[in-house]
């Protein structure tokens, strides 16, 4: 078997920290080779080594059987790597085609660019491979499954015989991501090779003809698909048996806490955003709200904590009503939130995590007796919280920005738990979390659920709706269109309502 | 005197040549700052870079007895400061912000005392030699024109040609693409190959010179010798004139020409309205108020690089 590229027992330290220790790996010629692992296994460190943006500590590639040596990205391009970065490495304000040949374009008496053969090539290229792009559209007006195509292009553009997809899905509708996989299926059959990183189990088996696993830096396993299913995979890359399984039934569920009726609100060009939204969520049970994204959804959530002005409606904590109270006055009626955007809404990047911890309690006991910060009572809430919600971090002094996104998550969770609200709106709470993360995270929800109060969860997945909701409620083009019990609906009829379906047998 | 005769008595041709006169500067300095800010770094010392070469070009005319020698040395010694401006902001990673007022605060104090110990008086440098003009006997006939464009300073016509030099670098050349990417997202840049580190360099060197040019054309074309604090404000001037003109080479332009405009308007003013009736600090003043509202109109809107101001680390995610 010819194999196009071999790592041999590859280490990478930063500091003390062993990112990668001794990996090593085959990968064959014109299939799609799978490294999954939890976040902070070391997959991105280790394709950063293959592209040449980190330089291995020890450990040899070989390519084609060749030993390389790889200083900088243009030496991964010249050696046929091109890498599809998770953060997207394209220039907004340029079109498609000046993107797709940034650094090798075309030139005219090498003095003046080509631009015909700039967009020409661009289209050859993409209608080579059916990425159905328009060379002369703005990346900046394009969407970001769009975005991505430019990136294979680019790569592409330059030879690359090895493309390497760095958790490509992530940031990708589901749709989007089904369109993904044909175009790697098409390169596939093409003769390139595929390296995709990812921890989506499911998208993996559907993809891949060889899985790696990687923990703390470490090869678990290289297994074909064949040989193995989803729950092994979990098993090797968790390295304990996780099932993301259903929540069990609620005890007990009580009235309703937060009742939103009748609530309209319009964007800045005077479009109706949200219209004559109703829906009430109720003591001891999640209620879940299905929808395409950008169907009210971040609207609604902004509505429910006092940052989008309504034009019509009503909202209540129970009998009180909250409708235009400031944010502060919302949050203290009851209202807790674990934001969509953790990084812009739900931290400070650059305070420590003590100070995350309180963020918004500054003026509220024990914290404060109104004038000064009681930096002891902060320190001590810190610690609990650290040790409670298992927040791992060197120290409470730690920035938030240096933690993992599944930590960043837990001081989130952790704070708005501790804020104690009656109702807690859960955002799209695990986006982009690794498995443990995620089950962390579902499993404080259900305990507040449990605990008596009212949680509701915005989620683009419809898995994670069905796995820990009460209620459904369906929301498409800014109204909920419907609300039913879990048990009576099956994803399909979801997905359905979901695309402006009606379901005729289940009362709204 | 009535409004039709004030009115007649300012809008004249020679507002128009006035007006082409005292552009030149603020458009070498524009046209510098825009290639700079386009790579992605914002050098607010360009006061302090045409002050340096302002003087240098004195120096060099006077020295030398050539003010093409001047011109020259003006150049250079713009370079020179965007050179040292570059190592601290670019190299070093400062705040470009700081590390540009800084630069200014260097230059003004520099000049002020080369000054000084050169010619051993404050003030004024002697007169210098200036540089020639150009009169095309073709123009002479041309109504409009003709006035406008005859006599000026050697340099006017090229000068006035830069936009569209920089419009074809900008867009049609494979350096321009690289140096917009330098100034968008210079990571993009880096992973095909290219150092945004040694483009933004270049522009911020390139940018420099033109600036110490237009440093220059006061004191060995406008004017015959260099006064402290000469520039009295040009750089800044030209400076939102960049953000005005949207960082694009048409815009800035046009709006370095409206700025000169502007100054030649309120010089005129001065002449023509009696000092008793408006005092002629007004008239100074307007100018720099006009500014101050173009930057706070236009500061947000204006379209410039996504990634200007931030330094360019190659390391970090």
């Amino acid at each position: 078997m010819a194999y196009i590229l071999e790592l041999h027992d590859i280490c990478k330290h930063f500091g003390n920290v062993l990112a990668n220790d001794h990996v090593s790996l085959k990968v064959e010629k014109g299939t799609v080779h799978s490294i999954v692992g939890e976040n902070g296994a070391g997959k991105t460190t280790l394709m950063n080594i293959l592209y040449g943006l980190y330089k291995q500590t020890s450990g040899e590639i070989f390519i084609d059987g060749t030993k390389v040596d790889i200083e900088s990205p243009s030496d991964a391009i010249e050696l046929g790597i091109g890498m599809i970065h998770q953060h997207f490495k394209l220039i907004p304000a340029m079109t498609v085609a000046e993107n797709v040949m940034l650094g090798e374009e075309p030139t005219l008496g090498k003095v003046f660019l080509d631009l015909k053969k700039i967009n020409e090539r661009t289209l050859e290229l993409s209608d080579k491979y059916g990425l159905a792009v328009n060379p002369k559209s703005m990346v900046e007006e394009i969407s970001v499954g769009i975005r991505q195509r430019v990136e294979i292009l680019k790569a592409l553009y330059r030879n690359a015989n090895i493309l390497i997809l760095d958790e490509p899905t992530a940031l990708l509708t589901p749709q989007e991501s089904e369109d993904l996989f044909r175009i790697i299926e098409r390169l596939r059959k093409d003769g390139k090779t595929i390296l995709f990183i990812s921890h989506k189990l499911k998208e993996i088996m559907q993809i891949s003809n060889n899985i790696t696993v990687l923990r703390d830096g470490k090869v678990v396993d290289t297994v074909k698909k064949e040989d193995t299913d989803e729950v092994h995979l979990a098993r090797l890359m968790v390295g304990r048996d996780v099932f993301l399984k259903p929540a069990p039934k609620p005890k007990k569920i009580g009235e309703a806490i937060l009742r939103v009726e009748h609530v309209t609100a319009v964007n800045e060009y005077h479009h109706p955003v949200l219209n004559d939204v109703t829906f009430d969520v109720r003591s001891g049970e999640v209620l879940g709200v299905a929808g395409v994204d950008g169907n009210g959804q971040t609207e609604l959530v902004k509505a429910l904590i006092g940052l989008q002005p309504l034009s019509g409606g009503k909202i209540f904590i129970y009998d009180q009503e909250i409708t235009h109270l400031s944010v502060k006055k919302m949050r203290s009626a009851g209202i807790g939130v674990i934001p969509e955007d953790r990084l812009q809404e739900g931290l400070v990047e650059d305070f420590s995590v003590q100070e995350n911890l309180f963020l918004g309690l500054q003026r509220s006991q024990p914290f404060s007796n109104g004038t000064n910060i009681n930096w002891g009572a902060v320190r001590s809430n810190a610690e609990e919280l650290v040790k409670v919600y298992d927040i791992r971090t060197p120290n409470i002094e730690h920035k938030a920005r240096l933690l993992s996104g599944g930590n960043q998550q837990k001081i989130i969770v952790a704070r708005e738990i501790f804020h104690a609200p009656d109702t807690i709106i859960a955002s799209q709470p695990t986006r982009g979390l690794d498995i443990a993360a995620t089950d962390f995270v579902h499993e404080q929800l259900i305990k507040q659920r449990d605990a008596g109060k009212g949680v509701l969860l915005f989620s683009l997945s419809l898995d994670e709706i069905m796995l820990l909701s009460t209620r459904i409620a369906v929301i498409y083009k800014g109204a909920i269109v419907a609300v039913v019990n879990k048990d009576d609906v099956t994803p399909e009829d979801l997905g359905l309502m979901m695309l402006g379906g009606s379901y005729e047998h289940i009362p709204a | 005197m009535n409004w039709t005769e004030a009115l007649k008595a300012i809008f004249t041709l020679t507002l128009l040549t006035s007006t082409v006169r005292v552009s030149i500067s603020i458009v070498l300095a524009g046209m510098g700052e825009m290639l700079t800010e386009r790579s992605g770094v914002l050098n607010i010392g360009v006061e302090g870079t045409m002050l340096v070469g302002a003087l240098a070009g004195a120096l060099g005319s006077y020295f030398s007895g050539s003010p093409w020698i001047g011109l020259l040395a003006a150049g250079l010694s713009g370079m020179l400061i965007g050179l040292l401006f570059s190592f601290i902001a670019i190299s070093l990673r400062s705040n470009q912000s700081i590390t540009g007022l800084a630069i200014y605060l260097l230059c003004v104090g520099l000049t002020g005392y080369l000054l000084q110990i050169i010619f051993e008086h404050g003030g004024n440098s002697p007169m210098v030699d200036t540089l020639p003009t150009l009169h095309m006997k073709f123009l002479e006939n041309v109504p409009v024109l003709g006035p406008i464009f005859n006599d000026q300073s050697i340099i006017t016509i090229p000068v006035l040609l830069l936009p569209v030099l920089f419009y074809i670098i900008f867009y049609r050349t494979p350096w321009g693409s690289w140096l917009r990417a330098a100034g968008e997202n210079p990571k993009a840049l880096a992973v095909v190959g290219k150092n945004p580190v040694r483009i933004r360099y270049v522009a911020t060197l390139c940018g420099s010179f033109l600036a110490g040019i237009g440093g220059a054309y006061l004191s060995i074309s406008q004017t015959s010798l260099f006064s402290e604090n000469m520039v009295a404000g040009r750089g800044f001037i030209a400076l939102s004139a960049v953000i005005f003109g949207g960082v694009q080479p048409f815009g800035v332009f046009l709006a370095c020409i409206f700025f000169g405009f502007m100054d030649a308007l309120q010089k005129t003013l001065q002449t023509v309205i009696p000092d008793t009736l408006i005092p002629r600090e007004l008239f100074m003043s307007l100018p720099y108020v006009l500014t101050l509202l173009v930057l706070a109109g236009f500061i947000k809107k204006s379209g410039g690089p996504a990634d200007i101001g931030n330094p360019y680390l190659k390391e970090s995610r």
